[in-house]
């Protein structure tokens, strides 16, 4: 309940703070406009009924949608890890990104903006995928296994992508500005553009928090009580990875955001994700609006990059949580 | 009536033999000590009937080979209780318990009304009561394994293989779990598998005692006739004094008198 109304209560500070000044009341009035049917005069122009329904409600749209999906893919790979540090970057989806908007950028001439969610997308994919296949010892697949892949993945794209930028270091601010992350192009098109994805990513993971219930207690006991381990990791970790890679795709590398609100909620709840996961879904969505409106407003009118707040909030809020928790690991 | 045949099961990592052609059965209700030094295999035996490592043979639970039955299937028959149990930080003793009903749940379902009444009922039978909302983490090692046995039962599995079921706990509480461990094999008509290397408890314990050694079988029977001076210093290289009681065998660490 309190989750939903974070939601509701950031979601209207969200549409409300903006460069021009719109008026809490028309907004509303505006919204319910939305509804089919219903037709209220909201005094607002048609100039500004643009900036409300094209520019900010997208863009509020789209930062519930990245940081519901980020804590919930945080979520979901710390049970899958059983690691509270685990965070969605941690088998390469963040690395192949990188590289392939880096390929976007340094391609694409002027033209970039148009691919790049789609490179990213790729590229987050890949080295998820790179990663998978890699993480396979004589004892199987194993949350080790698959870490130390992911690190060495990781790394591997992370040089291609500095090579790149070498090559083109008068495209670095580009990359730059798209890895600290933003929403500042949201648009109603990319929100259509993840929300398939975003669909079977979250869906798959909210009827899996059963299953990282009983392998909270590790491999071999959540075999002996019928879990199809090697199976459950795979599917969460697509489900997790496929979402991570459609957010990133659309607003770059957001750190934090998967690590603390899950962190969070846990200490909160309990360490059932049964009722961590929707939480922190929630949770996150409200979270990521908030920090974006303290992106658009803190240095207004330039807008600071969304990942340079999650991580400035982020850290020392972080700190505290450990500070305050009585134990850390699972 | 037998409830669990294991037919010639082998084992092998990494080409190394570490389970040679074993061939036992259990009977229903009965309590089957497995014992023998360390590195005998009697971990790895009891990963095998649980389906956690891959094996030759066959082993079968009431008529039908294992691996022929999904991991759900396995996990309704035989529950398992491995060494040293994983203590989630943050989940509670009751919601520790409740995993074991997670073999009789659908994909997409809940616990239903019936299988919050099984834990409330376990939870009972137990005395967990009063630990229930406790952090599983933060458990005494008596506590912890009685709430272990809480989750076993939950599962309502009509065989139960605890591996070491009293290692590093004091002799006290390793009673209190031996004596419940036999209360609910009663209560509850268990088949009980387990490894302990207390030759006194499994003495005063197990109905049947089966020797490993090496990967191989190399004694079987009632506690009296597996438990000899003559074995044990054969397999284990210890000099006892082996007494017997109206409850069992009581095996005596003697000294090895080295002036003759």
């Amino acid at each position: 309940m309190a989750a939903l109304l974070a939601v509701v209560g950031t979601g209207l500070v969200g549409l409300i703070v903006g460069p021009v000044s719109l008026g809490t009341t028309a907004i509303l009035k505006e919204l319910v406009n939305l509804l089919p049917w219903v037709n209220v005069a909201s005094g607002l122009s048609d100039v500004h009924a643009g900036i409300l329904i094209d520019v900010r409600l997208p863009r509020l749209v789209l930062g519930l949608l990245v940081g519901a999906t980020l804590a919930l893919s945080g979520g979901s790979y710390q049970g899958v890890f059983r690691n509270p540090l685990a965070s969605p970057w941690l088998l390469g989806v963040a690395a192949g990104a990188g590289l392939g908007a880096t390929i976007a950028i340094v391609t694409g001439s002027g033209q970039f903006r148009e691919v790049l969610p789609l490179a990213a997308f790729a590229g987050a994919l890949l080295g998820v995928s790179l990663t998978y296949v890699m993480g396979y010892s004589s004892s199987g697949r194993t949350s080790l296994t698959l870490v130390l892949s992911g690190i060495a993945v990781s790394s591997f794209l992370t040089a291609g992508q500095t090579f790149l930028q070498m090559q083109h270091s008068e495209l670095l601010r580009d990359v730059f500005s798209w890895i600290m992350g933003g929403l500042t192009t949201a648009s109603w098109r990319e929100v259509r553009l993840i929300v398939p994805y975003l669909i079977i990513s979250v869906v798959t993971m909210l009827l899996y928090a059963r299953r990282l219930d009983v392998m909270s207690v590790g491999d071999d006991e959540a075999e002996s009580l019928g879990i199809n381990v090697a199976r459950t990791r795979l599917v969460v970790i697509a489900a997790a990875s496929l979402g991570t890679a459609a957010v990133v795709a659309v607003s770059g590398l957001i750190g934090f955001v998967g690590i603390i609100v899950p962190h969070a909620v846990r200490q909160a709840v309990g360490a059932s994700y049964r009722v961590i996961l929707p939480l922190s879904f929630l949770f996150g969505g409200a979270f990521l609006v908030l920090t974006d409106v303290l992106a658009k407003t803190i240095v207004s009118p330039v807008e600071l990059p969304l990942g340079v707040i999650t991580a400035f909030i982020g850290a020392p809020f972080f700190g505290l949580i450990l500070h305050r928790s009585k134990s850390v690991a699972p | 009536m037998t409830h669990l045949i294991a037919q010639e099961v082998s084992v092998s990592f990494s080409r190394r033999r570490v389970l040679n052609r074993l061939t036992f059965e259990v009977d229903r209700g009965e309590w089957l000590g497995i014992i023998g030094p360390n590195g005998a295999g009697k971990s790895t035996l009891l990963r095998c009937l649980v389906g956690l490592v891959p094996y030759e043979g066959s082993v079968q639970i009431s008529g039908t080979d294992n691996s022929e039955k999904t991991r759900k299937q396995r996990a309704q028959e035989l529950a398992y209780v491995p060494q040293a149990p994983v203590k989630p930080p943050g989940m509670t003793v009751r919601e520790y318990v409740a995993l074991g009903r997670s073999p009789h749940l659908g994909f997409f379902a809940g616990e239903s009304q019936h299988d919050a009444s099984v834990v409330a009922e376990v939870i009972e039978v137990l005395d967990l009561a009063t630990l229930a909302h406790r952090d599983v983490a933060t458990l005494s090692g008596g506590e912890a394994q009685r709430a272990a046995l809480g989750r076993a039962l939950a599962q309502r599995a009509a065989i139960i293989i605890l591996d070491e079921p009293t290692a590093s706990l004091d002799v006290g509480v390793q009673q209190d779990v031996l004596q419940l461990i036999e209360a609910l094999r009663t209560r509850h008509e268990l088949t009980v598998i387990t490894t302990m290397h207390d030759l006194t408890t499994v003495g005063q314990y197990a109905d049947r005692l089966l020797l490993l050694s090496e990967g191989s079988v190399v004694d079987r029977g009632s506690a009296t006739d597996v438990l000899t001076p003559a074995n044990i210093a054969k397999y284990y290289g210890a000099n006892v004094r082996v007494e017997h009681s109206h409850t069992g065998v009581v095996i005596i660490p003697v000294r090895p008198d080295s002036s003759g």
